[in-house]
């Protein structure tokens, strides 16, 4: 999934071991969604529009995709994979696709449809889907419960930045670092313990012609329109935390900010202009 | 014996070239570990420890006995305005390096430049 993942134990507890254990399962759960790997089951979805005998995981992530994209009023969308497919995310082969094409290709979207039952999925015919937006806090929640499961309370579980945080060190609490999304280093830090999750214009860009094109493209108009830097989320799971993140910057500040506060989300989001806001007790950063 | 040779033997002998070993180890083991970009800046007062990101400019106020400001301006650090009464960490001027600190003895308060040595993990 091209990114970076680590696993921090604190205790004494056999961390080799512990180590393997967490890879296996990871890269198990990343198989599933492996979008260069054709026999992964989104492959097969995206290229037959069925799937027969999913795993349990699979329709797990679609069922939590349907949840957000209802929550969001679509600005989580995991069908915009023909949008970010017109612009080269995929293949690399970065391009700025003409107003034409965009109102085509948005004109053809129904928004997210999915039929899940027990022994299959389906999508319609024009669907194509991607739901990096939650993949990584999905995954970073299936492996802190693993852990758990193994009797270890203190450890930390990142993936890519998103992230559960678990117990302390010993009485002394885990500090985690918010990343300064308009530069190097970092915004803060404060002491935490939970889940949380960051989504930023910093993580898949391009530029052409001067501007910069990030993966923050809303689904209603096939454009990079934000005025958001980045948003951080506290929830209660590191899912929710992720795909709430990204739907907060691709709804731009000021409906990002009706949203935190109708929703009671705690949040702390860098608008277009460097300002730093924090929303319903997210911790106070230094 | 010949003067030059009591001179050798008193200031040369296996003894001093252990020190000397030992200190230019010791040295190159603190320049490595201070090495790098300073990314945080440590408070350590009666209150226990803060670390504060340097990334942007601001001026911080810390909650201490005598009131003064740490100034961060370009990724370094100074301590203006103390109502301390020595103000020697005043006097100490900017420090920019990982490593680098300025002591308040009456506030018994020690600001370190640190790198991202003390954050365990990064949200992004």
């Amino acid at each position: 999934m091209d990114t970076i993942w680590e696993v921090k134990v604190f205790g004494n507890t056999d961390s080799k071991l512990i180590l393997d254990d967490v890879k296996k399962r990871m890269y198990e759960l990343t198989k599933i969604v492996d979008f260069s790997d054709p026999s992964s089951e989104i492959s097969i979805l995206n290229e037959k529009k069925i799937l027969k005998s999913p795993s349990e995981e699979f329709k797990a992530i679609l069922k939590k995709c349907k949840e957000y994209y209802k929550y969001t009023n679509g600005f989580f969308d995991p069908s915009i994979y023909p949008i970010l497919n017109a612009y080269g995310f995929y293949d690399l082969h970065y391009r700025i696709p003409k107003d034409l094409e965009l109102k085509d290709i948005i004109k053809r979207n129904i928004g997210f449809t999915v039929e899940i039952s027990t022994n299959a999925i389906n999508i319609p015919e024009s669907e194509k889907l991607d739901f990096g937006a939650m993949l990584k806090g999905f995954i970073v929640d299936r492996i802190a419960e693993y852990i758990r499961k193994r009797g270890i309370n203190n450890f930390i579980v990142n993936f890519g930045g998103e992230m559960v945080v678990s117990g302390n060190k010993n009485g002394i609490p885990w500090i985690i670092g918010i990343r300064n999304p308009m530069g190097n280093g970092l915004l803060g830090s404060f002491d935490f313990q939970g889940c949380i999750a960051t989504s930023g214009d910093y993580e898949r860009f391009f530029i052409k012609n001067g501007k910069k094109y990030t993966h923050i493209i809303s689904p209603f108009t096939g454009k990079v329109d934000t005025d958001m830097h980045s948003a951080s989320i506290i929830a209660s799971n590191c899912s929710d935390a992720d795909a709430i993140a990204t739907a907060l910057c691709v709804m731009g500040h000021d409906k990002a900010v009706a949203f935190i506060k109708k929703m009671n989300i705690k949040a702390l989001i860098v608008s277009g202009e460097g300002n730093v806001e924090r929303f319903n007790n997210f911790p106070k950063i230094h | 014996m010949s003067k030059d040779s009591i001179i050798s033997r008193k200031f040369i002998n296996p003894f001093d070239f252990l020190i000397i070993f030992l200190i230019v180890f010791l040295s190159t083991i603190l320049i490595m570990i201070n090495n790098g970009e300073p990314e945080m800046l440590r408070v350590k007062d009666d209150n226990g420890i803060t670390f504060y990101s340097i990334s942007f400019d601001r001026i911080i106020i810390p909650a201490v006995k005598y009131k003064e400001k740490i100034e961060i301006k370009n990724k370094r650090v100074r301590v203006i305005d103390s109502s301390c009464p020595l103000h020697i960490c005043e006097g100490m001027g900017w420090i920019d390096q990982c490593g680098d600190s300025i002591i308040c003895v009456p506030n018994r308060m020690v600001i370190t430049l640190v790198g991202d040595k003390g954050i365990d993990a990064v949200t992004q």
